[in-house]
């Protein structure tokens, strides 16, 4: 008996209990959709968010130093800027901006709310390739000390959606210091630069800032490197600065016990691949309950199959009685099981793809269709029909004629 | 053709063991035309499962063809059905949910017969038994006799040598016992050996040779009864 025969009969003979077939390929339906789902939506998420930061460009470097450290050197403006120019004229790093960031609360209406404040300079800008302003302007060396905002694109849609808050007015509360400020720009959206969300921050002069809180010392800095593959060449660089800086303008008291270093290099790309480390815990816990899921569907196959065994012992006889081989009702199993899972397959991960999809949907980024978790999902739950199917096979083989002769 | 030397065949049921046959010593020749009759669980059906490759006998020889049935495996067996024997069965054993169509194509089909040819073949198989009209209905769709005809057309279909009847007739009024009587000695005539059970005498008086079987042996061997 041919394949083609072989389909023909086991067609037919899933159509004669739908109920029971339709009962049989749920398991396995729910796990490859699970599958599928999970690893397209991962794969959206991912994509997304490679796409933000890549936005604003794989080249940019976060340098923090903790305000401590440079204790002995407090009133070291002069040093801030001195490392700025330091950070510029390194071979590998192309541009260097200082900047503060902060946690302040905005006061609108008369409602508070939590918001991070980015002391800017008007260099700010130029670190990334698409930030400008949308209304208004970004900070100009005009504006150094004075009360003006700059709002990111998410903070300006939240809180003034609709309405161009450009010449509008904001409290902030500073330091313990309550302030008037002006709204002079809204920028565009632009993404997320280390842990700092561009657009759901609000931008003060930095000189405002430094004298608002007493300090004139810079504590952070962005550099961006000259291009993708100087990073760590850019970052080797910047980090020789700092100790050489460092050493220097603390001498007097180098020697004391702290031996945790007083600053912090990071690279946009060491975020991403954070990112991708914790998300692929994720996938492989998901993974692993999806793949449990597919187990108990496999087993449910199984289970049926045994179910339609005995209760087809008549129909085997009859084969067998006229001529059929016990390979050829072996086949005629393992092929109604190949094809219960395999539907299931196919119906899996249509479901896991129309999830996928409807999770891109809000989660607004893109759906990614991949081919690779198709064919993993059928070719698992082809598998799945051979490894559950064939011990109902065999059984089914190795009936006697004789039984089915008697059984009714 | 074949060859029955001493041939037993125990049931087990449960503790005991049913003995159906008690001894069987036989021989049918190409090209007979035989009736087997006797009582009713006299173990007629029995020997013609063992004459027809189904049961393997529990003790003695069962030649087919000069190979012993009792020492060949599932595989060859099922090809020897399926090739060689043609077996209209008591009960009929049809495919409840196939076509009349459907289901005497099936030989063909483990035959490895292309779906054309298949669909030829049985179209003339169920002309032959007078059905070509009920191709299309189900088993439950069909008398008692139009099943045992399809039955009958289906154990034609593979052309084969041997012709192995349980009560062909059994279910089939006068008349139309009269048509497939016709029919089994014109198959008789083109070279084909058929042995039939009958519980009717008018059946078996009609074939070459009559078996008589009661308790398990044979009671009486006639031949040459026309
Ligand atoms: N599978 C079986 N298991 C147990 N006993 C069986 C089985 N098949 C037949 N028998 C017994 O063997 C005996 C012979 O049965 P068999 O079917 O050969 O009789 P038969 O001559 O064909 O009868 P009938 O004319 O009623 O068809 C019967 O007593 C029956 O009960
Ligand atoms: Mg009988």
């Amino acid at each position: 008996m041919g394949l083609h025969e072989m389909l023909r009969t086991a067609i037919t003979a899933l159509r004669a209990h739908k109920m029971r077939t339709t009962l049989s390929i749920l398991g396995i339906v729910i796990g490859v959709a699970a599958i599928v789902a999970i690893i397209a939506i991962v794969n959206g998420a991912t994509a997304s968010m490679k796409e933000q930061i890549s936005g604003l460009g794989m080249r940019t470097i976060t340098v923090m130093i903790f305000p401590n450290a440079l204790s002995a050197a407090s009133s070291a403006r002069a040093l801030t800027d001195e490392l700025t120019s330091k950070f510029e004229a390194l071979p590998d790093v192309s541009k260097a901006v200082p900047t503060s960031s902060s946690n302040a609360t905005a006061i609108i209406e008369g409602k508070e709310y939590s918001t991070s404040v980015a002391g800017a300079v008007p260099e700010y800008t130029e670190l990334f390739d698409n930030f400008y302003p949308t209304s208004g302007r970004f900070i100009y060396s005009m504006d150094e000390q004075r009360r003006v905002v700059v709002l990111g694109a998410t903070f300006a849609e939240e809180y003034f959606s609709g309405e161009d808050p450009v010449g509008k007015r904001l409290t902030l509360v500073i330091s313990n210091q309550t302030l008037a400020f002006t709204i002079i720009g809204v920028m565009c959206s632009a993404g997320t630069v280390g842990m700092q969300d561009l657009d759901d921050t609000i931008y003060v002069p930095l000189s405002t800032i430094q004298t608002l809180s007493g300090s004139r010392q810079f504590t952070s800095y962005i550099a961006q490197a000259k291009d993708e593959t100087s990073v760590n060449a850019a970052a080797a660089e910047i980090e020789a600065v700092l100790k050489e800086v460092i050493a220097t303008s603390t001498t007097s008291q180098s020697s004391n016990s702290r031996s945790r270093t007083p600053y912090r290099v990071t690279l946009q790309q060491q975020y991403i691949e954070t990112y991708e480390s914790t998300v692929g815990t994720m996938t492989l816990i998901l993974g692993g309950v999806a793949a449990i899921a597919l187990l108990v569907g496999g087993i449910g196959i199984m289970n049926i199959m045994l179910v339609s065994v005995t209760e087809r012992t008549r129909e085997i006889g009859i084969r067998l009685a006229i001529g059929a081989r016990p390979k050829d009702i072996r086949t005629q199993f393992l092929v109604e099981a190949i094809m219960t899972s395999s539907i299931g397959g196919l119906i899996g991960l249509g479901t896991g793809w129309l999830c996928a999809w409807l999770g891109s949907m809000f989660g607004d980024w893109p759906f990614v269709m991949s081919v690779y978790p198709a064919l993993l999902a059928v070719g698992f739950s082809f598998l799945i029909g051979v490894t559950f199917g064939l011990y109902p096979a065999v059984r089914a083989a190795k009936l006697d004629p004789v039984d089915a002769l008697r059984y009714e | 053709m074949i060859e029955l030397t001493n041939v037993t065949k125990d049931y087990p049921m449960g503790e005991l063991v049913y003995h159906a046959l008690l001894g069987i010593t036989l021989s049918i020749q190409e090209h007979e035309f035989a009736a087997i009759t006797g009582p009713s669980g006299s173990g007629k059906s029995t020997l013609l499962h063992i004459i027809g490759a189904v049961h393997r006998p529990t003790s003695g020889e069962a030649l087919f063809d000069g190979e012993n049935l009792g020492e060949m495996s599932r595989e060859d067996l099922s090809k020897i059905r399926n090739e060689k024997i043609g077996f209209i069965f008591q009960s009929f054993f049809l495919l409840p949910r196939a076509t009349a169509q459907a289901n005497v194509e099936l030989p063909l089909a483990y035959a490895g017969v292309p779906r054309k040819k298949r669909t030829e073949i049985a179209r003339s198989c169920l002309e032959r038994v007078g059905l070509a009209d009920y191709a299309e209905h189900r088993p439950t769709q069909l008398s008692g006799g139009q099943s045992q005809r399809v039955a009958i057309a289906r154990g034609l279909a593979n052309s084969p040598r041997l012709i192995l009847g349980d009560e062909p007739t059994g279910n089939l009024d006068s008349h139309t016992t009269q048509e497939i009587m016709a029919l089994f000695h014109s198959l008789h005539d083109e070279g084909r050996t058929i042995v039939l059970v009958t519980h009717e005498q008018e059946v078996a008086q009609v074939t070459k040779r009559e078996i008589v079987l009661k308790d398990g042996l044979i009671a009486e061997d006639r031949n040459g009864t026309t």
